[in-house]
């Protein structure tokens, strides 16, 4: 019944398709700067177990 | 091995014994997954208040865990028994192989995240906050019998949970104490279950995924921190604020739980919306008639989140303790921070990014789940989940620019990542569900958002899991595992063999964890109580002789604001360097034995 409800409202709904765009515009911007802070994050987490291997090569016979 | 059969043991009795306290309190019985994992948060919450009476009095012995696990089996022998007729009776063909093929997707990826947690869980702790307190700690109060006033580590730091290491420790050691964390862990993954299922049903499993493929979530699975803990005890009295309806018992235990969250990590504070949700809602139904409830709640929240202060007043005179030298006491002195509208913006680019690891962050996915929500089902569904997000958010926020600025940091993100996973998960699985079920873009491209966080997830995790997998198989041995990790554990494990019994160490070191000796610590930051009044070479030297010191451990430290404790001014008797390790860069770990005048 809700699922009948909400197909004729969206379908009615001539704002719809272009909520939908926006909505998946701003999403896909939003995950381009995500991930663009995120990868910076697991370089530095990277860098740091490059130091530590340094750490670990040093420490063996 | 001993260890598995003591978690074995323990997994029986808490579920058992939660079972028997949620019957007792008349909470009606859900779905089997929501009342085994509400189990063993309930389980835990008693424990936790257990051995924290047990620690105040001084009595935490591996015989007085024993005899509380004892009794917790023998009252809910009953339980146990109803319980394991029930996993029998389950069809498990049906649960593990959903007919719709993301259904059988998402159940691949929940099970090898769950996966790489449990391998982390059974190799040696190496979190680097372990080190420092969270395992420290319980340690020091099993060392101790109980809790002991100290200036020089956090044990005056509100941490509820730490009683779950502590009888994790007692009854079987550090492997035992990290599978109590993950499986906390797992029953907050349940709890995100049975929260949104019953928000809309058919939406536990995508809920599931969503948690566990969050950072915060998959980076700390498996590891011994507080934040997940947390999050289990925000989402275990989300659930009750859900089914208050159904009784006032859920509105007492919603307060409780709540209580449980704030006293495992004060930072969490933001959590405390749950109380006026809980409240609100149960007045809103009974008028006057709930007005003893509520305050009967309200004092089970206030002993759920202060037992620790009241500890501290007990032994410093003060609920907050403040330590000598440190940030927060008064001669320490305060960080210079940037105006509130600046601190305030970064939090919240953290917030909806990462803090300062990678691990610090709820994921893109919750954030967009918020907005979907807000865009396409404000009028159609329930906003409880939204209201709550966004006032923990912006109260979280709020309470920092006006009363603590300079926690506007980069660890906020962290903080607070535990509300907005929280409440921000089943949310997400709301949103999701909801697009799931329309054929179209929309759909396409939120499933793909959906499934993309966990691919670097996973991968990050599988690598951690893949280089613990030996230790955790015990295919590597402790200290072969942990030499390679942590930077001063050969000079630990080199003190603690040594045949003096009357070892006392200064560890001006990062993690005391691995010490199993006496010692003083010096944090790594900042001032510290033991440097406090040292003028001259002299006053340490006295300081160190008045203490009893007999070794002193160096790792370096470039933020540590410790007067003549550095290799140059240490390399004069009484001191005598005794053993060197390499450290990350070009300088070294150094241990030196004090001599006796």
């Amino acid at each position: 019944m809700e699922q009948q409800q909400t197909a004729g409202e969206e379908g009615g709904d001539p704002r719809g398709p272009r909520r939908v765009g926006l909505f998946v515009a701003a999403l896909a911007a939003y995950y381009v700067v995500y991930y663009w802070i995120f990868v910076g994050r697991v370089g530095e987490y990277f860098s740091d177990i490059l130091r530590h291997f340094a750490f670990v090569r040093r420490w063996l016979p | 091995m001993i260890a598995l059969l003591s978690f074995l043991v323990l997994t029986v009795v808490f579920l058992s014994f939660g079972e028997r306290l949620a019957r007792l309190a008349g909470l009606r019985p859900g779905p089997l997954l929501e009342r085994l994992s509400l189990s063993w948060v309930l389980s835990t919450g008693v424990v936790t208040l257990a051995v924290f009476g047990l620690a105040a009095f001084h009595a935490v012995t591996i015989w007085s865990c024993l005899l509380l696990i004892a009794a917790m089996g023998l009252a809910s022998f009953g339980a146990a028994r109803e319980l394991w007729g029930e996993l029998k009776g389950v069809a498990w063909r049906v649960a593990l192989r959903p007919a719709a093929r993301l259904d059988r997707v998402l159940l691949v990826l929940i099970g090898l995240f769950l996966a790489g947690g449990l391998v982390m869980a059974l190799a040696p702790p190496t979190g680097m906050d372990t080190g420092v307190y969270h395992f420290t700690i319980p340690k020091v109060i099993l060392q101790n019998h109980g809790l002991v006033p100290r200036d020089d580590i956090w044990i005056h730091k509100s941490g509820g949970f730490y009683m779950i290491y502590v009888l994790g420790m007692a009854l079987g050691g550090e492997i035992v104490a990290k599978l109590l964390a993950f499986a906390m862990a797992a029953a907050g993954t349940g709890l995100c279950a049975a929260v949104a299922d019953r928000l809309r049903p058919g939406c536990g499993r995508l809920a599931m995924f969503i948690l566990l493929s969050t950072p915060l979530s998959a980076g700390y699975l498996g590891y011994e921190y507080l934040e997940l803990p947390v999050l289990t005890y925000i989402l275990a009295a989300l659930l009750a604020v859900l089914r208050g309806p159904e009784g006032r018992a859920w509105t007492v235990l919603a307060c409780g739980l709540t209580g449980l969250a704030l006293s495992t990590k004060p930072s969490a504070f933001a959590a405390a919306v749950l109380v006026p949700a809980a409240l609100g809602r149960m007045l809103a139904r009974e008028g006057r008639r709930g007005m003893a409830t509520a305050a009967g709640s309200l004092a089970l929240l206030a002993a759920c989140a202060g037992f620790w202060s009241v500890w501290n007043y007990a032994t410093t005179g003060m609920l907050l303790y403040r330590y000598p030298g440190s940030a927060i006491d008064a001669e320490g002195g305060l960080p210079v921070v940037p105006p509130w509208w600046i601190g305030v913006g970064r939090e919240l680019r953290n917030l909806a990014t990462t803090g300062i690891y990678w691990t610090d962050s709820a994921g893109p996915l919750i954030i967009a789940g918020f907005v979907g929500f807000a865009i396409f089902l404000w009028k159609r569904e329930r906003k409880l989940l939204f209201l709550l997000g966004a006032t923990s958010i912006a109260g979280f926020v709020a309470v920092l620019a006006l009363l603590a600025p300079a926690y506007l940091s980069v660890f906020g993100a962290r903080y607070l990542a535990p509300c907005i996973v929280g409440f921000g998960a089943p949310l997400a699985a709301q949103f999701v569900g909801w697009v799931r079920e329309r054929p179209g873009f929309l759909r396409q491209v939120v499933l793909a958002a959906l499934l993309l966080p966990a691919a670097p997830l996973l991968v990050l995790k599988g690598g951690k899991a893949v280089v613990a997998a030996p230790a955790a198989l015990g295919l590597e041995s402790r200290s072969a595992y942990l030499g390679k990790k942590i930077e001063t554990f050969a000079a630990c494990d080199l003190l603690n063999h040594l045949p003096d019994p009357n070892v006392k160490v200064l560890f001006a070191g990062v993690r005391p964890y691995y010490l199993d000796r006496s010692f003083v610590w010096m944090t790594y930051f900042g001032q510290n109580p033991f440097s406090r009044d040292i003028r001259t070479r002299e006053d340490f030297v006295r300081r160190i002789r008045a203490q009893g010191i007999t070794h002193l451990l160096y790792e370096p430290a470039p933020r540590r604001s410790a007067p003549f404790v550095d290799p140059d001014s240490l390399s004069a008797p009484p001191f005598r360097e005794i053993g060197r390790w390499p450290w990350k860069t070009d300088q070294s770990v150094r241990l030196y034995a004090v001599d006796p005048p």
